[in-house]
């Protein structure tokens, strides 16, 4: 293995350093697109190390490619562990359930137990509408607020058009907005 | 972004932002991570499912034997009384 540009061997430490280029460069959006497409926060943990762990086996081929061809590799293997994933899921009929990942943070902000219980319910509330948007909805939505990715960035990562992936964010929210009830408690 | 008023569309906003922290992966759950990719690849140098896909056409073959053992084992006809049906070959 030799690096790209200098054409000196890598050593374990420089092997240990690419790998962290990329592993830094992407973990949260990988996170986030099978945290999306899974629903399912444990699995998502899973197919995200499954995921590095063939990008570590494969850094002799990744390192030659662009940052966006290398961020096209990860994805396409992303991809390709979830339909994995869902066809085996198909086979067991196990749907996810594990999301609803209790908040680990505590909520500085309350100013009470009873609103801090009706903070936690209303999360929990979010948390179910989420998971029952479709996956198409859901992945979009999870990669714009827990990837923190934009829209374009989004679209590039699924293929899709910038305008499309705009439209299925504003539905995506709507239905959430629809299914927690909040345009009735506004006009109430 | 959307067509609803935009106190909800705030309020929308911030529930979500809410909830996106405590899914995002923590500092310690992404060095964990980290560690156990590089932990399993040195504990498992053979990618078995590769091997296993690879050795294909020898392996389908175990799939046949073992999924016509379970045919004879699961033989349709009933035995006499309690004993179970035991196929053979009837010669002629």
């Amino acid at each position: 293995m030799s690096d790209p540009y200098t054409g000196q061997a890598h050593g374990g430490g420089d092997r240990e350093a690419l790998f962290d280029v990329l592993y830094n460069a992407h973990h949260q959006t990988l996170h986030a697109y099978f945290l999306g497409r899974t629903n399912d926060a444990d699995l998502a943990l899973d197919l995200l190390q499954d995921c590095f762990l063939r990008a570590w086996r494969s850094l002799a081929s990744v390192q030659d490619l662009s940052d966006e061809r290398r961020r096209a590799w990860l994805f396409s293997v992303a991809r390709n562990l979830v339909i994995d994933q869902h066809r085996r899921r198909a086979t067991r009929n196990a749907v996810g359930d594990a999301l609803a990942r209790e908040a680990s943070v505590a909520d500085s902000t309350a100013a009470g137990a009873e609103s801090q219980a009706e903070e936690r319910e209303r999360r929990r509330a979010l948390d179910l509408a989420i998971r029952r948007l479709p996956e198409e909805l859901r992945t979009v939505l999870v990669l714009q607020v827990v990837g923190e990715r934009n829209s374009t960035e989004i679209g590039e990562l699924l293929d899709r058009p910038a305008g499309t992936v705009r439209y299925q964010l504003a539905e995506a929210r709507r239905r959430l907005a629809q299914d927690l009830r909040l345009m009735e408690v506004r006009s109430a | 972004m959307t067509d609803m008023p935009e106190p909800i569309s705030t309020e929308l906003s911030r529930l979500l932002a809410d909830w996106a922290v405590t899914q995002r992966l923590s500092a310690a759950e992404v060095a964990r991570l980290r560690a156990n990719v590089l932990a399993a690849d040195a504990a498992t140098p053979l990618d078995f499912d590769w091997l296993w896909n690879l050795m294909r056409p020898v392996t389908a073959l175990l799939d046949v034997a073992e999924y016509s053992g379970r045919a004879v084992r699961q033989w349709p006809f009933a035995g006499e009384g309690d004993r179970p049906y035991t196929p053979y070959l009837q010669l002629a």
